[in-house]
């Protein structure tokens, strides 16, 4: 009897794609599990924290986070630019008198929104890559299992420094990118639109309260932490060579990316229960 | 003191070690010999369990490796001092970094006597006045000797060598066969070494095995091992192309 009929290969074709989705994800909430564990043991230890974590935290936050900012606040910049010129001349030209809501807008979809998820985007691509593809090299060449037989965790010494760096600096991060967002919308609003200052900060003073900034802080640490997990996930996961070394850097950009993205959608929906 | 009992390991269809089974006494100096990819490395990496056996137990002192927890595995590991075969250096760290990393994180010397330890195990490999460059700068056989200084940094009881001598002229590995032996001598330490290199195998080894498909097939010392019946050893510390072993 021939049991490999059409249909079960047509399963087992999809079938496993989807299991693989599982276990990727069982494994990245055991990574998580396992940092959150690390950092709370080191919390008790302030010595070892201090001699050896301190000086690395240091280091990938330079690396990470003061590194970043370029980028990030120069399409921040250009970002509430177009905002502006969108909402006070297409808009404009659609319903007349929408340029006295050029503050309100610029200021609420940056603060609410695209401060967070931009700077997430960018620094997946800027940071998640580069660690994927440093941790994935070390892995390849050896150098985890290097620390291992030095007694050294590659969790607590790889994984730890990065992750607390990445959750400080990515909500900093978003901050700088709100700021310089609404200063480009400023500008033009100003400059380009005639819009008085004063209506600008205006209206960005009646629309924005404090828990959209909350929101907006709290999706950006959500996003960091987001493209650091799923980037160490795959660098430790990285194997066969200087081709391994791309796919888990490929991997994690476009993962975390998408993560990112979905839990945005899921975040702002509960964030508006509120 | 250390002893393997029918290791098992394999990787999806191939498999590697097929029941390996040998005995290490405290002080001697075990070489094991073997072709390319029979998996020596991957023997020596499942005796300190950066490779989990499919099967089997490694013996350290009566007490089972495999069993233990992480911490007790990472406090035994540093009883060993592993060179890697490539020799796996930390590329963003400076060779003095290298060469520190254990007694830095493990230990509580203070700096000065950190660099008089680090100046002095490189001076015992054959290297001097390079502790400030990076990996990348360095030759592969200077490499696999900052490897070989990190491994003995520590002073671990049992060390584990893959290919000391593979990369390195021939007054090279002889000065690093030299310190094998000093090192068994002063320090009494045991010593597990992988290589294909006869002549250090030689002088060098206590005792030597051979892997072959996955097993030991013969073990002995090296007087034994050059009278050896056994054709598959012949054929192997002979190098011939011809002979019972095939050659793919
Ligand atoms: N991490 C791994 N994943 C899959 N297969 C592996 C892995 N490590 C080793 N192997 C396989 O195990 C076998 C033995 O490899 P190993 O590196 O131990 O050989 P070796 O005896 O050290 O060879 P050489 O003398 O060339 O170093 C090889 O067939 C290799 O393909
Ligand atoms: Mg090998």
């Amino acid at each position: 009897m021939i049991v490999n009929t059409w249909w079960v290969s047509l399963v087992n074709r999809f079938s496993s794609p989807v299991l693989n989705t599982f276990e990727e994800i069982g494994k990245i909430f055991i990574l998580l599990g396992q940092i959150c564990l690390g950092i709370l043991k080191l919390l008790r230890q302030p010595k070892k924290f201090k001699k050896f974590y301190y000086p690395l935290i240091m280091e990938q936050m330079v690396n990470m986070g003061v590194n970043s900012i370029p980028v990030v606040i120069t399409t921040a910049l250009f970002t509430g630019m177009v905002l502006a010129v969108q909402t006070g001349v297409t808009m404009e030209a659609k319903l007349q008198g929408a340029s006295i809501f050029v503050g309100s807008i610029v200021n609420l979809a940056l603060i609410r929104e695209l401060g967070p998820v931009l700077s997430g985007l960018l620094v997946t691509a800027r940071v998640g890559s580069a660690m994927a593809a440093e941790i994935g090299t070390m892995k390849i060449t050896e150098q985890v299992d290097a620390l291992r037989t030095l007694a050294t965790n590659p969790i607590e010494y790889l994984a730890i420094p990065r992750f607390v760096s990445i959750v400080v600096m990515m909500p900093m991060l978003a901050i700088m990118a709100d700021v310089l967002g609404s200063l480009g919308g400023w500008m033009v609003a100003t400059v380009y639109l005639g819009v008085n200052s004063h209506v600008y900060w205006y209206g960005a003073q009646v629309t924005v309260h404090m828990y959209d900034v909350f929101t907006g802080l709290a999706k950006s640490l959500v996003f960091g932490i987001i493209l650091c997990i799923f980037a160490l996930h795959r660098g430790f996961a990285t194997f066969g060579g200087a081709e391994g070394v791309g796919r888990a850097t490929t991997g994690a950009v476009v993962n975390a990316s998408i993560t990112l993205l979905i839990v945005d959608y899921f975040l702002t929906q509960f964030f508006a229960l509120f | 003191m250390l002893r393997l009992e029918d290791l098992h390991k394999q990787f999806g269809a191939n498999l590697v070690l097929r029941g390996v089974d040998l005995e290490i006494k405290k002080g001697e100096t075990m070489v094991i010999i073997g072709r390319s990819g029979e998996g020596k490395s991957v023997l020596l990496k499942c005796i300190v369990n950066l490779i989990e056996p499919d099967q089997g137990k490694v013996w350290l002192d009566g007490r089972d490796m495999l069993q233990l927890d992480g911490k007790g595995r990472d406090h035994l590991r540093r009883r060993f001092g592993f060179l890697f075969q490539g020799a796996a250096l930390f590329d963003s760290l400076t060779v003095e970094e290298n060469v520190s990393f254990g007694l830095r994180r493990l230990t509580d010397y203070s700096e000065a006597r950190i660099r008089e330890i680090v100046k002095e195990k490189l001076a015992m490999v054959g290297l001097k006045d390079i502790e400030r460059q990076k990996p990348a700068e360095l030759s592969g056989g200077m490499k696999k000797r900052v490897g070989l200084a990190r491994a003995i940094a520590m002073n671990p009881e049992v060390i584990l060598y893959d290919e000391p001598t593979t990369g390195l002229d021939p007054i090279m590995a002889d000065a690093i066969n030299d310190l094998i032996l000093q090192m068994q001598k002063k320090l009494s330490v045991t010593s597990i070494a992988v290589t294909h290199d006869m002549t250090s195998a030689y002088k060098i080894g206590d005792r030597i095995a051979m892997l072959h498909e996955g097993r030991i097939v013969d073990v002995g010392t090296p007087a034994n091992f050059k009278r050896s019946k056994n054709a598959l050893v012949h054929q192997f510390i002979t190098g011939s192309a011809h002979g019972p072993i095939s050659l793919v």
